[in-house]
């Protein structure tokens, strides 16, 4: 199968900058060496998230978990979903989109985070001192 | 920017054109018969007109409801005394009123008024194209808000009818959250049928979402020869400002809806206290879309009214890149605000201070606009016609709403202002008193290129005025009510503010009255209407190039854009009473800058 | 032009060729509104960016409730995502990574022209949809035979508890501790046969433990809420408690707290570096909410399993147009076999599973053979489909979407399968 494409590679991409002044859009085609080392790289990566987990190291465990997680999403979206080669208007849009979802997220958190010892308060039997509101 | 006319040739391909030769044959109206040539096209501009059906039919039901609430108050006391029944049956259906009055006017009316009708008719024309982009996509959004609407108000109006005449239908208990669903009321307390409302929200999102789509995506490809991202209209700037909040938070509302629908229905534990859950998280998810969709209301609204000042001024638009630039200026400080509606609700003092302070950063590009408009009118040759007594209408009725927003922004005054009636004043003073009259502004200014017809100027005039007057008079005392303690969602209150209430309701009267003078002329515009040119207010963005109402393919052939707000050269043309393109005089003019 | 725009089969919507083709058509699927395929190409795909856009923020929305609630309750997603098989997790992350290279290269095939490879690969990438489901099935029906099922159907959840009393309720926790917590480092052994070995394991265990029976009870009372006060729930030397606590004939079993013997010393001696948090173990208040874990769970998993289900059909709905005239004779059974796929999941999950076995003989066989006579079909009419490298779009668009799913999967695998 990979060899017939490659066969065809060299062909496509000519095509392709032929195609520049006719209104044809310009495409990219993604070689199979390529594809097949993203996926060798997806399969490796996962293999190490798996792995890792029987490591404790303390909070540590999460960061490298979301660390091998945003690496893999980064290849599936710039190989995968053709993000390298494309507009920078798409890329623009993810970007904006995974920002505001860390904005949503990290002030969720923050707030959660501060309030949350009054909300347990009563069940550990403590009364907080009145918060100064100066 | 206006000396840029002389260097940009001026082709003026729709104009030169005979009038009657073009308009007798084709336009989109009459291009294809039939009911199925409507429900099925995908004509941007029959879409844009179906949605004017629906969206003003949601408008007529959610001002319904709001004159019957004022009708409620207009007594201090609900209860009758010793009579328990009545009395909760009447706070039951009071709930059911101001539920129904929000959630179909924010959901139904205000969010997609502006982008969905004068949008989807006004950008692509804007854009001198023959579409937008996804022309398909653009039905599934209509026919999405459709069943959406039908659905949602269904399910509310059964709540009335239950609460009001004890007749259960389908649609059960209604909803009686208020528009905003709050946890943990609505997942566990609420009698009503909140999980179908949810729903029904969900659907009207995706069709919001949906719009916001083909927009962006129109705005970025289809922008013809000569119009670069500078020299947009104005109005196609503030869409796409309203097009990156809805693609950015109302997902955030769908998600936050089938939440409320799961907590609801199964109990998932999020938002429940009792199993771990965080109600005030449920806050954070609702104002995180909640927020920017302020902005939606009132973004749109702002381009229209720069399109309109400009026009009825008479002048070049002043400071056009601030204009542009605060729109995205405001949709993207819109998302970072969200705490300021959760400043009593058991939010950290410190997001609270957080919060408190980006709010007033917000008012900066919103002064930025009105100051913009303000330099704008200022030595023009300012014609008072019905769309600019509106724009004026709504630059005083913004500046008091955003005024009294930086109060409410303020931690210290909020803890006693809020949810009183003095929010109820600001908000509607920011929705209703901005939006709506922005969108009264639009669809006049519109009115004679969507239909081809023109209304009766004297009649427009009167019922601006009596709509103004009515609005003041219902919303004003509220300020005072609430800032001397008048509760909001409460069917009775003392008796010392019986007279705040009562002007209040005989102002909400007043505007309706002006109202249905508004929808009288326009259904006498649509009948009997004289016929209109193809730009009766001379103005130069190109929407104003084809015959009125467009053809089919919008334009006779693609149109070139200069400078928008370029008014040099159209000269009146009393006969046709037709505004027309006078290169000669372009060209002089531009000359002697 | 005049019936044109009543023209809107199909569900392209986005990508919009047939809508009209007035004035400069001379390309079929150029849209008229668009002046070059180029334009029409760009737009196509920035409008899908946008909608990807807005399932990110959909989905970041439920990562935010993700981690706020994890945040407030780190134990109870220690504790209760142990329940989850991180194997089986694992093995679907890698099915979906593989149908998304098959995704991605059947994209390069419809731009090289390769309408036989396109065919191939489309189909394998459904058949990747199929297996992650198939997978997500057997894992749900696992959770629906335990117990941990969302809702009241949770043995975790407050109406479950007052349903069957707290000592039945810490009885099946226990059994459920024994029978399907997976010890996380030691590899694959939760797999259903081990399971049942550890069943029965458990079980002497439990008679060999029967004294700790008054502790346990307290314990019960504490998370029914039933005594105000928290009594100090103690736990036997093995970490767990008593499962003949509260039966009549209780009081016969002989006490053995000197010889733990069972699998849970084992555990901990295979691990010396984990302490394995039990259920005995948890606060008060993470009992309580350990419901709310499972509840997650299937809200992320299942809106995702509907973003696979959507992106599925969307594949399908690009295999259609992908074949000529007689590939598609087979291809509209073949949508029709993949419905009858989906219900045998439902009814995987549902636990008939002798009904799902013969089904799914019978849909297996269905499918090969359309899957051969279509490749047979193929063959003969070789670029008869509709794509061609200067017409991809509806392929690279659902592409994308596939890809998305993928993506979505990467985060949720680690956020809800290997919690430390």
């Amino acid at each position: 199968m990979s060899t017939v494409a490659h066969a065809h590679d060299s062909h496509a991409a000519s095509h392709g900058a032929d195609a520049h002044d006719d209104g044809k859009p310009h495409i990219h085609v993604t070689s199979p060496l390529l594809l097949l080392g993203v996926f060798g790289a997806l399969l490796v990566l996962t293999v190490l998230t798996v792995a890792v987990t029987s490591i404790d190291l303390g909070p540590l465990n999460i960061w490298i978990a979301l660390f091998v997680a945003v690496a893999k999403g980064g290849l599936v979206v710039m190989y995968f979903m053709h993000l390298r080669w494309d507009s920078y208007y798409n890329g623009i849009i993810l970007i904006v989109s995974l920002f505001f979802i860390a904005l949503f997220i990290g002030i969720a958190i923050l707030d959660t985070k501060e309030y949350q010892p009054n909300m347990e308060a009563p069940h550990q039997g403590q009364v907080l001192p009145v918060q100064d509101a100066r | 920017m206006s000396a840029d006319a002389g260097t940009i040739p001026y082709k003026e391909p729709g104009m030169p054109r005979p009038q009657h030769v073009v308009d007798l044959h084709d336009n989109y109206l009459n291009h294809s018969k039939g009911i199925k040539s409507w429900l099925l096209t995908l004509d941007h501009k029959r879409i844009g007109i179906m949605y004017m059906v629906g969206i003003l039919s949601a408008f007529f039901l959610g001002g319904l409801f709001a004159i019957l609430l004022r009708t409620m108050l207009w007594s201090p006391v609900v209860m009758v005394p010793g009579n328990e029944q009545i009395a909760s049956s009447s706070y039951r259906l009071y709930n059911h009123f101001f539920t129904l009055h929000g959630a179909v006017m924010v959901f139904m009316f205000i969010i997609p008024a502006i982008p969905a009708i004068l949008g989807n008719f006004i950008l692509p024309l804007q854009l001198g194209a023959k579409d937008v982009a996804f022309p398909r996509l653009n039905l599934l959004s209509l026919y999405l808000y459709a069943t959406g609407a039908l659905f949602f108000s269904f399910i509310l109006l059964s709540g009335v009818l239950h609460a009001a005449f004890n007749i259960t239908l389908p649609g059960g208990f209604g909803l009686d959250t208020g528009w905003t669903f709050y946890t943990p009321y609505s997942s566990s307390k609420a009698q009503g049928n909140v999980v179908a409302a949810t729903l029904g929200a969900f659907v009207l999102g995706f069709s919001s979402i949906l719009t916001g789509v083909n927009f962006i995506a129109s705005i970025h490809t289809l922008r013809p020869k000569g119009m670069t991202w500078f020299r947009m209209p104005l109005f196609l700037w503030a869409l796409y400002a309203t097009s990156i909040i809805q693609i950015l938070a109302t997902p955030v509302l769908a998600i936050t809806l089938l939440l409320l629908a799961a907590e609801r229905s199964i109990g998932i534990g999020i938002f429940d206290p009792a199993m771990g859950g965080d109600p005030v998280l449920f806050q954070h998810f609702f104002w995180f879309y909640s927020h920017p969709a302020v902005y939606i209301m009132i973004l749109p609204a702002m381009g229209v009214i720069s399109e309109v000042i400009v026009a009825f001024s008479r002048k070049h638009v002043f400071g056009y890149n601030f204009i542009a630039l605060s729109s995205i200026a405001i949709a993207l400080l819109g998302f970072l605000v969200w705490g300021h509606h959760m400043f009593v609700s058991g939010q950290s003092p410190l997001a609270n201070v957080i919060f408190s302070l980006l709010t007033f950063s917000v008012a900066i590009p919103s002064a930025v606009k009105v100051f913009n408009w303000l330099a704008t009118l200022y030595k023009g040759d300012i014609r008072l016609k019905t769309p600019m007594l509106y724009a004026l209408g709504f630059m005083m009725l913004f500046t008091i709403g955003g005024l009294t927003g930086l109060f409410l922004g303020a931690l210290a005054v909020d803890v006693h202002l809020t949810n009183t009636y003095f929010i109820v004043a600001h908000f509607h003073y920011v929705m209703m008193g901005s939006m709506l009259f922005a969108f009264l502004a639009g669809m006049y200014y519109w009115w004679p290129k969507m239909f081809g017809k023109m209304y009766n100027e004297t009649v427009g005039v009167i019922a601006s005025i009596i709509v103004f007057v009515g609005f003041n008079t219902a919303f004003f005392p509220q300020f005072i009510a609430g800032s001397l303690g008048m509760p909001r969602r409460y069917a009775s209150y003392p008796i010392q503010f019986v007279g705040y209430h009562r002007a209040s309701t005989i102002g909400a009267y007043t505007m309706g009255l002006g109202l249905v003078l508004v929808g009288l002329n326009w259904a006498h515009a649509l009948l009997r209407g004289k016929k209109a040119p193809s730009n009766p207010w001379g103005s130069n963005t190109l929407e104003w190039r084809t015959p009125s109402p467009p053809p089919h393919d919008n334009f006779p052939d693609a149109p070139v854009a200069n400078d928008p707000y370029d008014l040099h050269g159209w000269e009146y043309d009393k006969a046709t009473e037709n505004w027309v393109y006078n290169e000669h005089a372009a060209g002089a003019t531009a000359g002697s800058h | 032009m005049s019936n044109a725009e009543t023209n809107v089969a199909g569900t392209a919507l986005l990508d919009d060729p047939h809508a009209e083709h007035g004035g400069n058509g001379h390309d079929p699927n150029l849209a008229h509104h668009f002046d070059t395929p180029e334009q029409q190409y760009t737009s196509a795909k920035l409008g899908m960016w946008i909608f990807l856009g807005t399932e990110l923020l959909m989905f970041g929305g439920l990562f935010c409730a993700y981690s706020v609630y994890r945040h407030n309750h780190p134990e109870v997603f220690v504790y209760a995502h142990k329940f989850l098989d991180k194997w089986l997790g694992a093995v679907n992350t890698v099915v979906l990574i593989t149908s998304s290279l098959t995704m991605a290269w059947a994209v390069r095939a419809s731009q090289m022209n390769k309408s036989r490879l396109l065919t191939v690969l489309l189909i394998l990438t459904i058949i990747g949809g199929y297996g992650f489901l198939g997978i997500k099935s057997i894992e749900y029906h696992q959770k629906y035979e335990h117990g941990l099922w969302f809702g009241g159907s949770n043995i975790f959840s407050e109406s479950y508890i007052e349903k069957v009393g707290p000592k039945e309720f810490e009885k099946s926790v226990e059994h459920l501790e024994h029978t399907t917590m997976e010890p996380s480092h030691a590899g694959g052994e939760a797999h259903a046969g081990e399971a049942r070995g550890g069943d029965a394991h458990s079980e002497v265990i439990g008679q060999a433990n029967g004294e700790a029976h008054g502790e346990a009870v307290a314990g019960h009372e504490a998370v029914a809420g039933a005594a105000a006060t928290s009594q100090p729930t103690l736990k036997t030397a093995a970490g767990f408690s008593d499962p003949n606590a509260g039966l009549p004939d209780e009081a016969k079993i002989k006490p053995s707290f000197e010889s733990p013997a069972g699998l849970a010393p084992e555990v901990a001696a295979a691990d010396p570096h984990h302490h394995h948090l039990s259920f005995e173990e948890l606060a008060l208040r993470d009992k309580k909410n350990l419901a709310t874990f499972f509840n997650i769970y299937f809200f992320m998993t299942g809106l995702h399993g509907v973003h696979v289900v959507v992106g599925m059909s969307l594949i399908y709905w690009v295999l259609l147009r992908s074949v000529g005239p007689r590939g598609r004779l087979y291809v509209w059974p073949l949508g029709l076999a993949s419905v009858g796929v989906f219900l045998l999941y439902l009814i995987i999950i549902t636990h008939y599973m002798m009904l799902a076995v013969w089904g799914g003989a019978v849909l297996l066989f269905s499918l090969l053979w359309l899957v051969r006579n279509l490749t047979i079909a193929n063959s003969v009419e070789e670029g008869h489909g509709e794509f061609s490298r200067d017409y991809f779009t509806p392929v690279d668009l659902v592409g994308l979407y596939w890809h998305l799913v993928d993506l979505i999967w990467i985060f949720l695998f680690p956020l809800l399968y290997l919690i430390h």
